[in-house]
């Protein structure tokens, strides 16, 4: 009887012992209690998941080793009720609980029960897995997924043209629910004029708490708050660019204090948003249970990356958008100038197309449709451009032409051209200016001055003539008194006959109606022609005038070439002192002829020497008594060189002399 | 010699009036428009004719051609007075088979010069 107990005894010795290393090898934790909840087993596995020893745990009940307080009752009651019913929402089903550890914190655990039935009562068999870890990675993927599903709504949100205020809102309420903050706010870092950083929000949770700060709140939420009080946490990131992460704020050296009645403020996180190593603005989060660290902030990355992304898409955007109004409205700026305009602009291309017509050419060319173009039939002197020919355009220079418009009429108009070398074409605008009035007044004026001069003529005849033939004894002779004076007379009629001819010489001139003749003519031989006119008045002023170097062939109108000489002659004979000399020479300058005139006289005053070639313009009023004159000679000499196609200057200094040089063409054909 | 002058300014009338007949003697005989000037010249037939350019009514040339249109004044030696100065102005007036050019204010020595230029033809 012994040995077959002997035996059984043995045999379950060795059963138990069998038992006992696969509880041992077993990868989870194996804890039996009985039907009093005790713990009769404790495996390897439970010993290193719960810290305690297999001794320490065996006979203790269940609910005071590893199940945490606040399931201890539920965890006793379901017991009694299954042992009094039979009923068990657990037991052979896997479940997860917490579990409480020796050392106080707290694993997360599958849980299976197996009741095995024995002789003395039922055991209870529990198989823990600890998921903790699992658990862990499975609410990090959870919030993985959240964080990208943000980031994907806040791109997919810009790209569709979604307004900042809803795309951080929403960012704020993916960054509150991830991280299970309070409140929180998503703002853009900006510095005032005078260089002073303050936070413009975004985003930010309400948590006005009365009714001054809900206004407050209402009132800027949609422009955005702004913070200016760099003393405090979110300061602190605006001014180092540094994260801020505390869960003691008050107590933190860059707390500045909370405003009576803010909400409680318990952790604190401060992140920069950055665009690459562009600081740009912050996102600040209070109040996560348990508080933040550094691990959440990295985790955090890619969403703050998109904050920060996005605050610089929007300031490009709004840069985008300024720049886009400042040229719309420069454009239109423009537009207006350009349409206020009086003259009429013609833009066109280098086919000739027309691209623009302002305000005025459409009036002036009486276009009042859009069909296209070409500027040939507005300006059929720039027909060239028809042929896309635009290599011999005279650009800047301004030339008179008739126009045409719409309806085919003509004007008289003035143009000029110029270029405009945008990117990719060349255009050309023609500043059109219709001449006909001025034209009409010109010739009005010049109407006027020659019947004027005409008019003036009849009656000098009348008095020149009488003078005439009392000076010429041919109504008797005269004595001597009344003989001088007739001569006073007579010789203010000579300086009015020549006066009306000088004006009415000027007047054409001036409207290019003189009409000049062309001959080749050595300069000598003009200077000669005029040296021999004013032979008396040299004689009696007792000037010389001496020719030098003047051996040059010119083309011009010899008689008005003439009277230039004698013009400047004379004046350089009645300006020098007796005994002096005039100087002429000349000299060729590539295809120009310089004649220079150089008297030793009074000089011309610099003050003068501008104005000395206006008509009536004299350096002294008494010079026109002393040095008879009309005071148009000069006036008559510059247009007489002008249309000759050279230029007159002088030079002088007062008590030694003056020098006028003119130029000419030297081989010139006609100007 | 019978001188006939068209002008519509009896001044320039009288001025020449005097210059021509007082010493140099010649008959001068006056007209203040184109039209009476031509009446009287078919009247008269002068030895020459100053003819004033600008007048009411008929100007000179207009008066030149209707001249010409006649037989009697065909060939009458015509000096056109003028304010018109220009050689170009002075070249179209000469064009329209006039002798001369005589410039406003009027030389008047240099036109007794010219008138006996003419007589001596």
């Amino acid at each position: 009887m012994n040995a077959p107990r002997a035996d059984r005894t043995e045999s379950t010795d060795a059963l138990l012992k069998r038992y006992r290393a696969i509880l041992d090898s077993a990868l989870d934790c194996i804890i039996t209690i009985d039907s009093d909840t005790r713990i009769v087993e404790f495996n390897n596995v439970a010993e290193k998941t719960f810290g305690y020893r297999a001794d320490e745990a065996l006979g203790q009940r269940l609910s005071d080793v590893i199940v945490p307080p606040e399931l201890k009752d539920a965890h006793e009651t379901g017991f009694s009720r299954y042992m009094a019913t039979g009923k068990s929402k657990i037991l052979d089903t896997r479940i997860e609980i917490p579990a409480l550890r020796k050392d106080g914190t707290t694993i997360d655990c599958e849980l299976a029960i197996t009741r095995i039935d024995l002789e003395d009562g039922p055991l209870f068999t529990a198989t823990l897995r600890d998921v903790t870890e699992k658990k862990k990675a499975e609410k990090r993927e959870a919030l993985t997924d959240l964080l990208l599903n943000a980031i994907r709504i806040a791109q997919a949100g810009f790209i569709q043209g979604k307004k900042p205020k809803e795309l951080f809102g929403s960012l704020l309420a993916s960054l509150l629910e991830i991280t299970k903050s309070e409140y929180g706010f998503i703002g853009e870092r900006l510095s005032k004029n005078d260089g002073s950083i303050f936070l413009k929000t975004h985003a930010i949770t309400d948590i006005a708490w009365n009714k001054s700060t809900k206004d407050f709140y209402l009132q800027n939420v949609d422009s955005g708050l702004e913070f200016y009080n760099l003393d405090t946490l979110f300061g602190e990131v605006l001014k180092t660019g540094d994260p801020l992460v505390t869960n003691d704020p008050q107590a933190h050296p860059a707390s500045g204090g909370l405003p009576p009645g803010h909400p409680e403020m318990r952790s604190f996180l401060g992140i920069p948003l950055y665009y690459g190593r562009e600081f740009l603005g912050m996102a600040g989060l209070a109040n996560r249970p348990g508080g933040y660290d550094d691990e959440l902030l990295e985790f955090l990355q890619p969403l703050l990356n998109t904050c920060g992304s996005l605050i610089n898409a929007f300031r490009n955007d709004k840069a985008r958008e300024v720049a886009e109004s400042s040229l719309r409205e420069s454009g239109q700026m423009i537009q207006a100038m350009l349409d206020s305009m009086l003259d009429a602009l013609v833009v066109f291309d280098q086919e000739g197309r027309i691209r623009k017509l302002n305000n005025a050419a459409q009036s002036m060319f009486r276009i009042n449709d859009d069909r296209e173009l070409y500027v040939a039939s507005l300006l059929p002197s720039l027909r060239q451009f028809r042929a896309g020919d635009s290599g011999k355009l005279p650009l800047q220079s301004v030339s008179e032409i008739q126009a045409t418009r719409a309806n085919h009429s003509q004007f008289p108009a003035e143009v000029s051209l110029s270029k405009i070398d945008e990117i990719d074409e060349t255009l050309y605008i023609a500043t059109v200016r219709d001449v006909t009035e001025r034209k009409a007044v010109e010739n009005l004026k010049r109407e006027f001055v020659s019947r004027v001069s005409h008019e003036l003529r009849t009656p000098l005849t009348a008095i020149k003539g009488t003078l005439d033939l009392f000076s010429a004894g041919i109504l008797g002779e005269l004595e001597s008194d009344a003989l001088s004076t007739v001569n006073i007379a007579q010789r203010n009629a000579e300086h009015l006959r020549l006066l009306l001819n000088d004006i009415l010489d000027l007047e054409k001139f001036q409207h290019g109606t003189m009409p000049l003749e062309w001959e080749s003519q050595s300069l000598s031989h003009l200077l000669r022609g005029a040296m021999e006119t004013l032979s008396s008045l040299a004689d009696v002023a007792d000037v010389g005038i001496t020719l030098m170097d003047v051996d040059y062939k010119v083309v011009v109108d010899a008689a008005r070439m003439k009277q230039v000489f004698i013009n400047l002659l004379s004046n350089a004979v009645k300006f020098s002192p007796p005994g002096e000399i005039v100087e002429v020479n000349a000299h060729q300058e590539d295809e120009t002829l310089v004649v220079s005139i150089a008297d030793r006289g009074c000089g011309i005053p610099e003050h003068a020497l501008e104005t000395i070639f206006e008509p009536f313009h004299q350096v002294d009023g008494s010079d026109s008594r002393k040095f008879e004159g009309t005071g148009l000679g000069l006036a008559i000499t510059r247009e007489i060189v002008n249309a000759h196609g050279g230029s007159i200057r002088v030079a002088s200094t007062p008590g030694e002399g003056s020098t006028f040089t003119l130029t000419l063409k030297l081989k010139g054909d006609k100007p | 010699m019978r001188v006939l002058v068209i002008d519509d300014s009896a001044d320039i009338r009288g001025i020449l009036r005097l210059a021509l007949s007082y010493k140099a003697a010649h008959e001068v005989l006056e007209a203040e428009s184109g039209k009476l000037g031509i009446e009287l010249a078919l009247q008269i037939l002068p030895d020459l004719i100053l003819l004033d350019v600008m007048m009411p009514g008929l100007s000179g040339p207009e008066t030149l051609n209707i001249m010409r249109a006649h037989a009697a004044l065909r060939d009458t030696p015509v000096l056109f007075v003028t304010a018109k100065v220009q050689l170009s102005e002075k070249e179209e007036l000469l064009a329209l088979d006039a002798s001369g050019v005589i410039e406003k204010p009027i030389d008047m020595l240099g036109l007794l010069k010219q008138i006996e230029a003419f007589e001596q033809r």
